[in-house]
């Protein structure tokens, strides 16, 4: 029973945990403009990160280290510095957007500028990181992040045409009145979110924290392909809420608060009240694991103690990172910068990063003298190989189309 | 009490719009006729989303659908997207035979900042008589705009 009850812990926080304020904004945004016609990329990010969450996480369960600890040591300093300086800059960017997420969210509740939330969020974010233990830390907030199951709620209360929703997915028909050029950019935005660097690092560095061997790897399996397909659904919840709501209304979302608008639409306060304690929720704890992530990078390559199973006091580098980290972010976020464009940028950044981030992980799991009988199969190494191609394209085509389409305008 | 967000949108957009045109058109001359027409579809279309954000927003309000400081920060951002919208607009000079397009979309861009400040002072002052002439007078203002919209492509 109690090992039935830890599997499923592990995959309600898995679903609640996948919806961070890239896939919020991205999924709320699409929706509000193509309907569900980009469907098909959250479909195909969602395999993805699955793939390489599996990897890594099957790396940390059987080597006992983290990724990036194990990139370095494989692929020398400078492949491994490169690897670094890539998934870093993301992350920290992801991390300035998820703290400007929860001041967003506040700002939403309060009508006190977000502006005025970021020191205090920020001080917050830094405290929880500093005291609280990391099981509580993830268990809490991948919970609380399942309130977002009211935007399922809401869909299905709005009572759309299921029929017509079902084939704007199948088949991914743009609108009449969007181009080429922008389509292609938001799906490699969406896949971007979809494949966040700072998922696989959370999670390989998340199963050091928790002490896995080659005894958990069942469970890990359970939580990724279980868990992150279910958190998927979230994500298509939100983008067909838009769809429903905004995209006849002509609704073009560039706020946190016009993805809230259908949910208040459905299901009124108690519907609102929800999907507030989701975005909070989900950006909160998005920000400490971007946080952590930052903190983890750094240390791993570098060789220094991290993570939060030991005391603070041994790893005090780890935790001088994040602290440095959290006074970033805050700093550029009261510079006024818009936290959604932040995060917009953020995610067709992450699409830039992906191969560098994702290759090392694909060479590290398929080494025997690490992985021994756990090195990848056939099956994890065509899906690995397949990806890695997908990876590449998106991340050539990111910047051009960025420009091109002035950033999807 | 709400952000700016809007105009730090527009903002970042118009230095990105200003990058990319200085790096494909090569010298940053002003709009041609078709640029033009470009710039005024995407303003209208960002003030249908607010008008229509207002609206739906207005109406949630209306059946006591909304909670604490929400609805002041929804309208707080709209309003602020459609000044900064409007501004943006005024400040290009319409090309030779585009007098119409400019007089016709700062006319619409005006009336939604008009329409959108007024819902929010209903709201702020709690005056919800007043709700459903404001949601008529949005939908008015949002199809106008619709149908400027499919002028212009």
């Amino acid at each position: 029973v109690k090992k039935f009850l830890a599997l499923a812990l592990g995959i309600l926080t898995a679903i609640g945990g996948f919806v961070d304020i890239g896939d919020l904004v991205t999924n709320a945004l699409v929706g509000s403009r193509f309907g569900l016609s980009l469907a098909w990329v959250v479909v195909v990010g969602v395999g993805g990160i699955c793939v390489f969450a599996e990897m890594s996480g099957r790396v940390a369960a059987v080597s006992g280290r983290a990724t990036f600890d194990l990139i370095r040591e494989r692929l020398g300093p400078r492949l491994g510095l490169a690897n670094l300086v890539a998934s870093m800059a993301v992350t920290l960017l992801t991390f300035i957007a998820e703290i400007g997420g929860v001041a967003l969210s506040l700002e939403l509740v309060s009508s006190v500028n977000e502006l005025l939330w970021v020191p205090f969020t920020g001080l917050a974010v830094w405290l929880v990181l500093w005291r609280a233990k990391f099981s509580v830390l993830e268990n809490t907030f991948g919970l609380l992040g399942l309130a977002l199951l009211v935007f399922a709620v809401a869909l299905w209360q709005l009572g759309p045409d299921w029929g017509q929703l079902w084939d704007q997915a199948r088949t991914a028909a743009k609108p009449a009145d969007e181009d080429w050029s922008t389509y292609a950019y938001y799906a490699v935005a969406l896949f971007g979110a979809a494949m966040t660097p700072y998922e696989v690092f959370f999670f390989s560095s998340g199963g050091v924290e928790e002490h896995w061997s080659s005894r958990d790897v069942g469970t890990m399996r359970a939580n990724v392909f279980v868990g992150f397909p279910l958190g998927a659904l979230l994500s298509l919840a939100i983008a067909g809420c838009a769809t429903v709501v905004l995209l006849p209304a002509g609704v073009q979302v560039e706020t946190l608060g016009q993805v809230a608008l259908p949910v208040v639409v459905a299901l009124g306060k108690i519907g609102f009240a929800f999907a507030l304690l989701g975005f909070f929720a989900a950006t909160f704890g998005a920000a400490c694991e971007t946080g952590l992530s930052v903190g983890y990078s750094l240390a791993q390559y570098f060789g220094w103690q991290w993570g939060k199973y030991v005391e603070a006091v041994r790893a005090a580098r780890f935790h001088l990172v994040i602290l440095a980290s959290t006074v970033i972010a805050v700093g550029v976020l009261l510079t006024g910068v818009d936290p959604v464009l932040v995060t917009e940028f953020s995610v067709v950044f992450s699409a830039i990063a992906l191969p560098l981030t994702y290759l090392p992980i694909l060479i590290v799991a398929n080494d025997r003298d690490y992985m021994g009988d756990h090195a990848n199969g056939r099956l994890a190494n065509t899906l690995g190989s397949v990806y890695l191609m997908i990876v590449v394209v998106a991340s050539l085509a990111a910047l051009p189309l960025m420009i091109w389409t002035r950033m999807g305008r | 009490v709400t952000g700016h967000r809007g105009r730090r949108r527009a903002a970042a957009g118009a230095v990105l719009v200003a990058v990319c045109g200085l790096a494909f058109a090569g010298c940053g001359t002003s709009p041609d006729a078709s640029g033009y027409r470009e710039q005024a579809r995407l303003a209208v279309g960002t003030a249908l989303s607010e008008v229509r954000t207002a609206e739906l927003l207005l109406r949630a309000e209306d059946d006591g659908k909304t909670l604490g400081g929400y609805p002041t920060t929804v309208l707080g951002s709209s309003g602020d997207s459609l000044a900064t919208t409007e501004s943006s607009f005024s400040s290009l000079l319409p090309p030779v035979g585009e007098d119409r397009t400019g007089a016709r979309t700062s006319e619409l861009l005006h009336r939604a900042g008009e329409d959108v400040g007024a819902a929010t002072l209903a709201q702020h002052r709690d005056e919800r008589a007043s709700y459903p002439a404001l949601v008529h007078r949005l939908e008015r203002t949002a199809t106008e705009l619709e149908r400027w919209q499919e002028e212009l492509r």
